[in-house]
């Protein structure tokens, strides 16, 4: 296999993954789930944004997938439009319980499509699956709305940590299999965030 | 379209003449969203407005609910609440979802024309905030809130927080602590620093980088929720000064719902209290020919304080000339001018307002004026027209206070309103100029307010045009219809000529001899007839005699050409034809 990375044994392709969705679907707990692996049930509002990454290895290819989650609050903040930008991949995600939390993934993803790349990946995330005694939003649903928009669809629960993995390793594999694909280009609009410190700083002073 | 808008011109203007006080009228806009930040609170008469109403239900109904102030509710249901609020329903019942409640607070912080808190003050707290030592930071924002902020920003900023401590008190039932109420009231209070707008040590490179800017943006945001996490945790601490103003304002008298009634007793009689007292001191003062001129300057700094225009320069004003016992005395002569209005010496009092604001506009009308209230309305003629609404709501802010103000000690309040005074003008000073553009937003929403209050009556006027337009369509439409009816019963008529007129007909092209035997002709019609019938032939007759005339002439012209005098020797035959028949 080809890797861009001149040999460099510690390279490894970086995606940028942003965590979209109403207060309190349960961004922060997934991305909790995936990179931790344990679960907590404060409510403890993201603040701005947190970033956090985990690596995995996707058919032999070790990804960094680093995960930006904003606050659900932040909807109508400027902070968005710098959090889209440059993203590969997109967890959009709504709670099966409450309604209204799924009525509004279509304004997030309009928001989403307007400033991230046309090659964004996006997954429709249902979750708490695990309280789908308290549901309001069935499966089909979500499925079907997922599949007018083109979107990935998961039902998940960061508490049981079902499909959590899942969700993010098949975003991980889809953006692979685009760039093999040739649809997505990795050099030339995002370099791995673990360069950028460097690369700008010395882009700065030069120019 | 043009034609229109021509139109439209031309009855805002015979409308405003023709109601010259379509400004004292409620604003026909939104109840809701989008209003200044003076009247976020309050309604122009005082009376709490939706966001304080929807606070205090979030105070009642909200603390017991997990996750207020956090869990979104469906955006349509809000839009929803608020578009009720508008057609009249206007008070919370306690059976409601308290998500669309908090969500209804958030959306009308966020719709506020102007930032709860402006970037000035942002800053301001931000750099109070950034010191290491806790008693030093909290003593810097206790000061960067006592200096930097405009009142109503003040009032609206402790009012909001209140709610917050009211909701992060109850963490044991809605598990929302503290620093969970922050961070989710934090980017609606701090907009300007959320925004960028504050100066920061690194500096918003919004051409940087993404990753910088998103690193930048969530530092804002971190700052954001530490400054408001920190006002909520020392809340006490930080307002303490402005505590006890706090809670006179009207706002949080009425807060809790289990103490009101023994508060209101408390009140009453303090109010005859404090009355007594000050009647004693106005009426010591009157003997002194400027005490009524210094009440009344005195409370013309404080109602038209509020004016919004010079708002802070009339403090400034006011306060340096004022010695030590002067705001004091100024606050009792307001609560007297209110209540004491048989009193003789405010009577006399209120003669010399008349005075002094005619001289200060000599077309106000003004003679006297006893209630406070349409003092205010005196007042207000100073800025022309924009500040009436403020005016009267921040007046009564001002009188309710005053009213409770009664309830302390004599002693005690004029230590605390000489100690407030002295700050305000201390911090009227510093205001002046970061205020300014405070002010001035607060001067454009008003104007605002005015120009929507006039595009409403605009289209009211449009509205009333546009029924007598229709009306004057109708009746059109009524007399064509009588035309038309006109002009069907004549063509019957018509109609019925022909008919006789064909029958005439028949009748001519018979013989005279078959007329006579003719069936219900009587006499006179027949001789008619006949006579009618003999004409006629004889124009039959003539008419062919002249067509072959013309025919003879026209062969002639054609064929003798050069020879007119034959011709014309024939037109002059062609009368004497005629005169033979």
């Amino acid at each position: 296999m080809k890797t861009p990375g001149r040999g460099e044994v510690s390279w490894v392709q970086v995606f940028k993954c942003i965590t979209i969705g109403d207060a309190g679907v349960g961004k922060s707990c997934l991305l909790l789930q995936f990179t931790e692996q344990r679960f907590r049930s404060e409510l403890d509002p993201t603040i701005g944004c947190d970033c956090s990454s985990r690596i995995v290895d996707i058919c032999g290819k070790p990804t960094k997938l680093q995960i930006w989650d904003t606050a659900g609050q932040e909807l109508y903040s400027s902070i968005n439009k710098s959090y889209y930008r440059g993203a590969e991949v997109a967890i959009l995600v709504y709670d099966i319980t409450r309604r209204e939390t799924f009525d509004h993934v279509a304004r997030w993803l309009k928001a989403a499509m307007e400033v991230a790349p046309a090659s964004l990946t996006t997954i429709l995330i249902g979750n708490k699956c695990d309280m789908s005694d308290r549901r309001t939003v069935s499966y089909e649903e979500g499925e079907s709305f997922a599949k007018t928009h083109g979107l990935f669809f998961m039902e998940s629960s960061a508490k049981t940590s079902h499909n959590v993995e899942e969700a993010f390793t098949m975003a991980a594999r889809t953006v692979w299999e685009k760039i093999e694909h040739g649809a997505l280009d990795p050099t030339a609009k995002y370099a791995g965030l673990d360069f950028v410190p460097n690369v700008s700083r010395g882009g700065r002073c030069c120019s | 379209m043009g034609h229109n808008g021509i139109f439209r011109n031309e009855t805002a203007d015979t409308y405003e003449g023709a109601v010259p006080n379509w400004r004292e009228k409620r604003p026909i806009k939104s109840l809701v969203t989008g209003r200044p930040i003076l009247l976020a609170l309050e309604d122009i008469d005082g009376s709490p407005s939706f966001l304080e109403k929807a606070l205090r239900f979030l105070e009642k109904h909200g603390i017991k609910v997990e996750g207020i102030l956090r869990q979104a509710a469906d955006v349509e249901e809000v839009d929803r609440r608020l578009q009720e609020y508008e057609q009249g329903r206007t008070e919370f019942s306690a059976d409601e979802d308290a998500h669309i409640v908090g969500d209804c607070v958030k959306h009308v912080l966020r719709e506020l024309p102007s930032s709860p808190v402006p970037a000035s003050c942002c800053t301001a707290l931000l750099e109070a905030f950034r010191l290491e030592a806790k008693d030093a930071k909290i003593n810097a924002m206790r000061s960067a809130i006592s200096e930097t902020f405009p009142e109503p920003n003040r009032r609206l900023l402790q009012r909001i927080l209140k709610m917050m401590h009211t909701i992060a008190s109850h963490t044991s039932e809605n598990r929302m602590t503290a620093s969970a109420v922050a961070a989710c009231m934090a980017p609606l209070l701090l907009r300007p620093l959320l925004a960028g707008e504050c100066e920061m040590d690194e500096v918003f490179d919004m051409d940087g980088d993404d990753s910088a800017q998103l690193l930048a943006a969530a530092n804002a945001a971190n700052s954001a929720q530490g400054i408001i996490a920190t006002l909520l945790e020392e809340y006490e601490g930080i307002f303490h000064d402005e505590h006890l103003r706090c809670s006179l304002s009207p706002e949080s008298q009425i807060e809790d719902s289990g103490t009101e009634a023994s508060t209101d007793d408390g009140n009453l009689n303090a109010k005859g209290n404090g009355f007594h007292d000050a009647e004693n001191d106005v009426d010591q003062e009157m003997d002194d020919d400027n005490g009524a001129e210094r009440i009344l300057s005195g409370k013309l700094s404080e109602s038209s304080g509020y004016a919004g225009s010079d708002l802070y320069d009339y403090k400034a004003v006011n306060a340096d000339e004022a010695d030590a016992e002067r705001p004091v005395e100024v606050l009792e002569g307001n609560v007297d001018l209110g209540k004491v209005q048989n009193s003789r010496s405010v009577e006399n009092g209120s003669a010399n307002v008349d005075t002094l604001l005619s001289e200060n506009n000599p077309s106000n009308p003004a003679s006297g004026h006893e209630t406070p209230l349409s003092m205010g309305e005196i007042l207000s003629s100073f800025d022309p027209g924009i500040s009436v609404p403020t005016q009267n709501s921040e007046y009564s802010v001002e009188r309710q206070s005053n009213k409770i103000n009664g309830s302390h000690p004599h002693v005690k309040r004029s230590n605390f309103w000489g100690r407030n005074n002295a700050r305000k003008s201390q911090h009227s000073e510093s205001v002046d100029s970061s205020g300014e553009e405070e002010l001035a937003i607060q001067r454009l929403e008003i104007a605002k307010n005015d120009l929507q209050n006039r595009i409403a009556k605009e289209a009211r006027g449009n509205a009333i045009l546009q029924a007598s337009l229709e009306r004057r369509k109708q009746a059109l439409h009524e007399r064509r219809l009588a035309l038309e009816q006109d002009v069907s019963r004549l063509q019957e008529q018509l109609q019925a000529e022909r008919d006789l007129r064909a029958a005439l007909e028949v009748g001519l092209s018979m013989s005279s001899g078959q007329f006579s035997s003719a069936r219900s002709m009587d006499v006179k019609t027949r001789a008619e007839l006949e006579e009618i019938a003999l004409a006629e032939a004889d124009v039959a007759r003539l008419k062919q005699k002249v067509a072959e005339l013309h025919l003879q002439l026209n062969q002639q012209r054609q064929h003798q050409y050069g020879s007119t005098v034959d011709a014309n020797d024939r037109h002059h035959r062609l009368p004497g034809h005629f005169s033979q028949q």
